[in-house]
Formats: structure tokens, C-alpha cells, sequence
């Protein structure tokens, strides 16, 4: 059988494309995953990647990208069927149990993966580490909030400003 | 990215003023009135019930639904208390059209913004037989900051008219009439939105019902042999 070319299709070979991450590691991935990103799409629709090249990601370490490509090749299937409006609720059900499960990582790992979400421009990707880290604040005090995310304890400036909105809104932190 | 992550926030009361109170930057992004726009956009159709409003001897008074600390004191809608002889007309999508006599005014809560709107001529002596209703444009889920007043009236001894305010032109339309007895006619109650429809009683010495078609521009009087059994006026 032979496989087309460039072949995206069902059968035979798909295409694959090559991605450089920041220290030099190189990943050769389906060209259908890595479109997941709009960043890349252009480039790939172009024909770049392909045979010894690659693309260089200047932004993105090797630990980060080798998890946004398991977010990728995981969601490309569904992406392919355009957002999959026939997928089985078993297909959505497993979607959300891997994206569930995808995003339950240490905060320096979510970090890298929120930057490299969006320098990628992957939108599933960046909705779902948004809602992770919204999460992640919902129902705690300013305080709560500032310690969760590694924030400085604040100045006595905004310490005064934050008492000031208090009066105001005091209900809200009963 | 910032934007991003707190537009997922949860839509309860508590979650923007909190938010806010971060630091500098996140409040400045929460009190941005296109965030502001996304937010309510995003969350309008799994909205919560905040609470209702009731019209009582003293004028309108709040009564919050949830718990603390998403509780909004009664005091929050205070300004309502000043506004005196204040009838609500409507309450949907989100938007309440109040009348206080010889104008009226559309309300978005959860926006805080308030427009006045004059009462067209031809309405204006018949404010004691009178109803309105507010609809958003695009409605519940998917509707954007303009809106639809539409107000029913006697105007003359045989008539009755509606006339249509758009947020978007800023002005009424053309009144538009129909037969009506003059034994009956719609007082400030709400309307009912069936379908492309609204509906309101007609009142007096028989009964009926005031249809205005929202596709077709049109107004129609159906009046009852009978008298009928209202939640409004159980009559024996």
C-alpha cells in the first residue's frame, strides 16, 4: 500500500513534523497534533517541519512541550472531526477524565504550561489551564489568593487600599 | 491570560469583589467594563438566583437568596427606597423597567447601569392603565447590552396601543393601535413572553388579553365571554 506524501488521511503513514524545544530536544510528532497550536498551523500548512528541519520553539523547554504534546495528540482526533459534534459520550467522557487528570500537577508545571498554552496559541489547552487555576482561587479571601499563587505579602499601601474596598464590599468576605 | 482565568471564576457575588482585592492589576482588569461585558456574557445562561425584589408600602425592597458571603445586603439596592411612587413593570433578562411616574427606567442590576427613557406622547395621560416589558436583545444566554421596551396603554375611549423603545436607535417607534372596548384595559403588570409573543390581562368590567406579535409589529385585543380566574385578582 502505498502511503501518500503528505498524507493526513486514514490510511498509510501521517504526516509528521518535527518540534526543537528550547534545549535543543528534538520531537517528531503527527502534523495533525502540533496544528492544534494556530502558532504552528501556518508554518505546517506551509510544508515546514517536515524531513530534517524542524521547528525551533525558542520559548518552550523540553519537560513542557513533551506535555503539551500529550494534550495535543490526545485532543487532535476530536479537533479533526471539528470538535467532534459526533463523538460518543464515552469519547467525551475519557476527554475529560485525561484533561481532568492532565492538569493535576505540581504549580511550577501548570506555570510553564499556561505560558507555553499561550506563546502556542492552543486554545483548548489555554481554557483548560485557565479554568485549572481559577479553581484553584474560587471561594478564598484576597490573602488566600495572593498565598496560593506566590504573591509577596502586600505593602502597607495596598494593605490600606485593600481595607478601603473592604467597607465597600465587606459582605463579600463574611 | 489573566483575563482568561478569571473569567472562569464561578458567577456568584462574592467572586469579583474578592478578586479585586488581589492587587492593583487584577482590579483594575475585574473593573474594566469589557471584562465586566465577557463576564456576565460568559455566565448569564448558569447565572444564580441572587434574590428578588418586592414592591411594598415603602417602595422596593431587596431580599438576597444566598448565603453568605454571597449575600448581598438589602441595603446594596438602597437607592430604590428614594425613588418614590417606583412601580416595577417588568423583571427578565436580567433587567428590570421600572415606572416612576411620567417616566420610565431600565435597570441592569448585576451591571449597575440605569437608563431613563421619557414616555411617549400619547401615553403619557394614561399611566394609570398601563403596562410594559423589557426584553434583552438576543435574549437570556446569548443576548448583548441593548434592549426592547415595549409599553401597552389605552390611548382613546376605543383604542389601545403599544409602542417599542430600542436601546440602539435611543428612540420609540410609530404607536402602533388596535379596537379595544372600553370596559377594559391593562393595568402595570408584568407581560408574558409565549414564544415570538407578549401578553398582558386586560381588566375592568370584562376580561381579555392584549397580544403584541414581535415579528409581525402587531396588536391584538381577545376578550372573554367569562370571566376568568387570574393569580392577580382571584375573583369569587
Amino acid at each position: 500500500m502505498a502511503a501518500p506524501e503528505s498524507g493526513d488521511g486514514n490510511n498509510g503513514a501521517a504526516r509528521m513534523v518535527t518540534l526543537i524545544s528550547s534545549d535543543n530536544t528534538r520531537f517528531e510528532v503527527e502534523a495533525a497534533a502540533a496544528s492544534l497550536s494556530q502558532t504552528l498551523q501556518l508554518t505546517i500548512l506551509d510544508g515546514g517541519g517536515g524531513g530534517g528541519d524542524g521547528i525551533p520553539l525558542p520559548n518552550v523547554d523540553s519537560a513542557t512541550l513533551s506535555k503539551v504534546l500529550e494534550y495535543c495528540i490526545k485532543h487532535a482526533p476530536a479537533a479533526a472531526n471539528g470538535g467532534a459534534p459526533n463523538a460518543t459520550a464515552v469519547d467525551r467522557a475519557e476527554l475529560e477524565r485525561f484533561d481532568n487528570e492532565f492538569v493535576n500537577i505540581d504549580q511550577s508545571v501548570l506555570y510553564s504550561l499556561i505560558m507555553a498554552a499561550h506563546n502556542l496559541e492552543i486554545e483548548g489547552l489555554q481554557s483548560l489551564v485557565a479554568k485549572k487555576v481559577a479553581d484553584m482561587i474560587k471561594g478564598k479571601s484576597p490573602m488566600e489568593i495572593r498565598r496560593t499563587l506566590g504573591f509577596p505579602d502586600p505593602t502597607p499601601e495596598e494593605q490600606a487600599e485593600m481595607n478601603a474596598h473592604m467597607l465597600e464590599y465587606g459582605w463579600a468576605y463574611e | 491570560m489573566l483575563t482568561e482565568i478569571l473569567l472562569r471564576l464561578p458567577p456568584a457575588p462574592s467572586s469579583l469583589p474578592r478578586a479585586s482585592l488581589v492587587c492593583k492589576r487584577w482590579r483594575r482588569l475585574v473593573a474594566g467594563p469589557d471584562f465586566l461585558r465577557r463576564f456576565r456574557a460568559r455566565h448569564r445562561r448558569n447565572a444564580p438566583l441572587l434574590g428578588f425584589f418586592t414592591q411594598g408600602s415603602r417602595g422596593i425592597c431587596f431580599t438576597p437568596n444566598l448565603e453568605p458571603p454571597d449575600r448581598i445586603p438589602t441595603a446594596f439596592f438602597s437607592f430604590l427606597e428614594d425613588l418614590r411612587g417606583c412601580q416595577i413593570l417588568c423583571c427578565r433578562h436580567g433587567l428590570v423597567l421600572l415606572f416612576i411616574p411620567t417616566r420610565l427606567m431600565v435597570w441592569d442590576p448585576s451591571a449597575g447601569y440605569l437608563s431613563e427613557l421619557s414616555v411617549p406622547q400619547g401615553f403619557d395621560c394614561w399611566t394609570t392603565s398601563f403596562s410594559g416589558t423589557v426584553l434583552r436583545n438576543g435574549g437570556d444566554a446569548h443576548g448583548d447590552d441593548h434592549f426592547q421596551v415595549f409599553i401597552v396603554a389605552r390611548t382613546n375611549r376605543t383604542e389601545a396601543s403599544a409602542c417599542v423603545y430600542s436601546s440602539e436607535t435611543g428612540e420609540w417607534g410609530k404607536p402602533i393601535s388596535t379596537t379595544c372596548s372600553s370596559s377594559m384595559a391593562p393595568r402595570p403588570r408584568p407581560g408574558t413572553l409565549v414564544g415570538r409573543s407578549l401578553y398582558w390581562s386586560l381588566y375592568g368590567n370584562s376580561h381579555g388579553i392584549l397580544e403584541f406579535d414581535l415579528d409581525r409589529q402587531c396588536l391584538t385585543v381577545t376578550s372573554f365571554f367569562k370571566r376568568v380566574h387570574t393569580m392577580d385578582r382571584p375573583d369569587k
